[in-house]
């Protein structure tokens, strides 16, 4: 991967802070430390395998599915989303690095550069607050990895399931509002963003990720800075004190730990935006063909998408009651027109009912009251259709060498009984 | 961030080592740092030089459990090593050790893929996330990984799985 033209060492935010957190984890490497039971290992040994998943994660609800601990995944079960706003402890965390500790808000700082800004600007944190004009919305965040698990061949990274999504409200300033204000040259085409996580390796001199969007994105109203979520402080896993937050694309362009934004004059080149990371083939290809790394291209807009989110799979019901449904649907940039749901293994569909969204990206919710014609086992099944009459595939979709946007409509197990 | 894990001896006597360090004027400092950088360089490499060796021992010597956590670090329960939750087989103890320092062996566990596409892996590991050459154990490490996280086909879409006991009475208001 090529080498990141302006290094972020966020020197400027707390360079005592970032010296001992960054000594401090070369040094867990070494002695095991930065785990629970760490220390009962031999010195020498970097064995980190031996973690107690069986605690919660700072800030999470215990029912998380945590898919690996170090660095932290965890996705949430359909069924903890049933909430409009999804909860900041319901929220899916995906860190590619490990997560700042002792994060001093009073003295973090973003610095906006970069080859095509007018000029490189620092603000803290109350400056950002002060100066600029705060707006909420309900964005949509999913990860461009979630639904990998059924890729076959099997695709490479976390084996998501469903839940790697959520819709929060995002309180913050407009990204275009910080941008304009430094000033952005006419050659300007993509913005990057670094963040004070940490290499796993242990490698101060190695960003975990460095991702980001083309400026037309990025110059969105609904692109935030934001520092809020449903009101309160951003969860920890999530980005504290400061975070972009892009509404339907890959959750991985939205940094956390913000504290540098690159206005860029070519697509943007950190880690994660190069190889084959969050890129699908430009040309459709074959289950399991090898792809070359220039014939990957870069996700933008996340494909349409449904989850039911009542009742939890698994549900008996008897043949006399009427079972309600519901969930939400979102399309990306785009729009959802419909959700439809089918009890017949989508031989026929019926329509749902379903809100306008809120805002630009944020999800849509569905409802529906399903009567059975009789006993036996049924699978609900629910698709969306976007605002270009595109819907979600019943099978997976196109197979791609790491696994994303698997949008096949999710299916829920229903018993019926006398 | 708080943290939540205990904090161990040599966590807390490193925190001590900094806070007096950052008496001095951040000139020296620097110094310091690079000095310390050099150490810990040296030192990681050392450690994975060691690492890598085949353990001549079992892993019972190797690991004592004075933690009271429950969980024995040994125990091997239908031929899955409880504590990684890697199959326990040939050269378990060699991959646990070159491929559980940067992240967890869960990242492990989950994937599934053929020996060429570990070897991919690897290679992409090696470019790009800091994963050093594995030399002579490479070999080995493949082979474990190949004989125990290969690839089944699973078909287009799989059925969905319930356990007999998960199916509940849905609650109706
Ligand atoms: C020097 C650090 C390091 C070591 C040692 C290491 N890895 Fe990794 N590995 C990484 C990083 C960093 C990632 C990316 C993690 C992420 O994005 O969550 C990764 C990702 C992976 C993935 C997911 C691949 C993907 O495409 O996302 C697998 C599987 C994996 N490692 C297996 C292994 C195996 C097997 C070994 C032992 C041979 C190993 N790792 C040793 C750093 C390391």
């Amino acid at each position: 991967m090529k080498s990141i033209p302006s290094k972020k060492k966020p020197f400027g935010v707390n360079r005592r802070r970032f010296l001992r957190d960054t000594a401090l984890s070369s040094m867990a490497v070494i002695l095991g430390t930065d785990i629970v039971f760490g220390h009962n290992l031999p010195k020498g040994m970097s064995i980190l395998g031996l973690e107690d998943i069986s605690a919660s994660l700072p800030g999470k609800d215990g029912r998380l599915s945590i898919l690996n601990d170090r660095p932290i995944n965890a996705e949430t079960p359909p069924y903890l989303l049933d909430d409009k706003i999804t909860p900041g402890e319901l929220f899916f965390v995906r860190n590619n690095g490990v997560a700042p500790v002792d994060v001093d808000v009073n003295n973090w700082t973003l610095t906006i550069g970069g080859e095509s800004a007018k000029k490189e600007m620092v603000f803290t944190l109350a400056e950002l607050k002060s100066k600029f004009k705060h707006y909420t919305y309900q964005l949509t965040l999913e990860c461009g990895g979630n639904g990998r698990k059924e890729f076959n061949p099997p695709a490479k990274g976390n084996q998501w399931g469903l839940g790697a999504v959520g819709c929060s409200e995002w309180t913050g300033v407009r990204l275009k509002d910080v941008l304009e204000s430094v000033g952005l040259k006419s050659n300007a085409v993509y913005i990057g963003y670094y963040g004070a996580d940490t290499h796993l390796s242990g490698n101060a001199d190695k960003d975990a990720i460095s991702r980001g969007v083309p400026i037309d994105k990025a110059m969105e109203d609904e692109s935030l800075i934001a520092w809020a979520m449903n009101g309160e402080d951003i969860p920890v896993l999530n980005g504290h004190p400061l975070r972009l937050v892009f509404g339907g694309w890959p959750a991985s362009c939205s940094g956390k730990w913000l504290s540098k934004i690159v206005i860029r004059n070519k697509v943007h080149d950190g880690v994660k935006m190069t190889g084959q990371a969050y890129r699908i083939p430009c040309d459709t290809v074959g289950p399991g063909e090898k792809v070359a790394d220039e014939d990957m291209c870069i996700i933008e807009s996340m494909p349409v998408k449904s989850l039911i989110t009542f009742p939890k799979t698994g549900g008996v019901i008897s043949l006399k009651d009427q079972l309600p449904i519901r969930g939400h649907a979102w399309a990306g940039d785009q729009i959802v027109s419909k959700v439809e749901y089918s009890i017949d293994f989508g031989a026929t569909w019926k329509s749902c009912e379903m809100s306008k969204p809120v805002n630009r990206h944020a999800w849509q919710h569905f409802n529906a009251t399903i009567s059975f014609p009789k006993v036996g086992y049924y699978e609900v099944w629910a698709k969306a259709t976007d605002d270009q009459e595109v819907s979600q595939p019943m099978i997976l979709p196109g197979w791609n060498p790491k696994g994303y946007l698997n949008n096949a409509c999710h299916r829920i197990a229903i018993k019926v009984n006398k | 961030m708080k943290k939540k894990k205990p904090v161990s001896y040599e966590m807390r006597s490193a925190t001590a080592l900094f806070k007096a360090i950052s008496l001095v004027k951040s000139s020296a400092l620097l110094v310091l740092f690079l000095v310390l950088g050099g150490i810990i360089y040296i030192s990681f490499q050392t450690s994975i030089d060691k690492a890598l060796q085949p353990s001549p021992e079992p892993i019972e010597s190797k690991l004592h459990n004075n933690n009271s956590s429950t969980l024995d670090p040994n125990r091997v329960e239908k031929g899955i090593h409880v504590e990684t939750g890697m199959v326990y087989d040939d050269n378990f103890e060699l991959v646990r050790r070159s491929c559980t320092s940067c992240h967890s062996s869960k990242l492990v566990t989950q994937n599934r893929a053929t020996r060429d596409g570990w070897k991919q892996m690897i290679v992409w590991m090696q470019e790009t996330q800091e994963l050093q050459d594995l030399g002579k154990y490479e070999v080995k490490i493949l082979d474990y990984l190949e004989k125990n996280y290969s690839p089944k086909d699973v078909g287009r879409r799989q059925n969905i799985k319930i356990e007999d006991e998960d199916w509940y009475v849905i609650k109706l208001d």
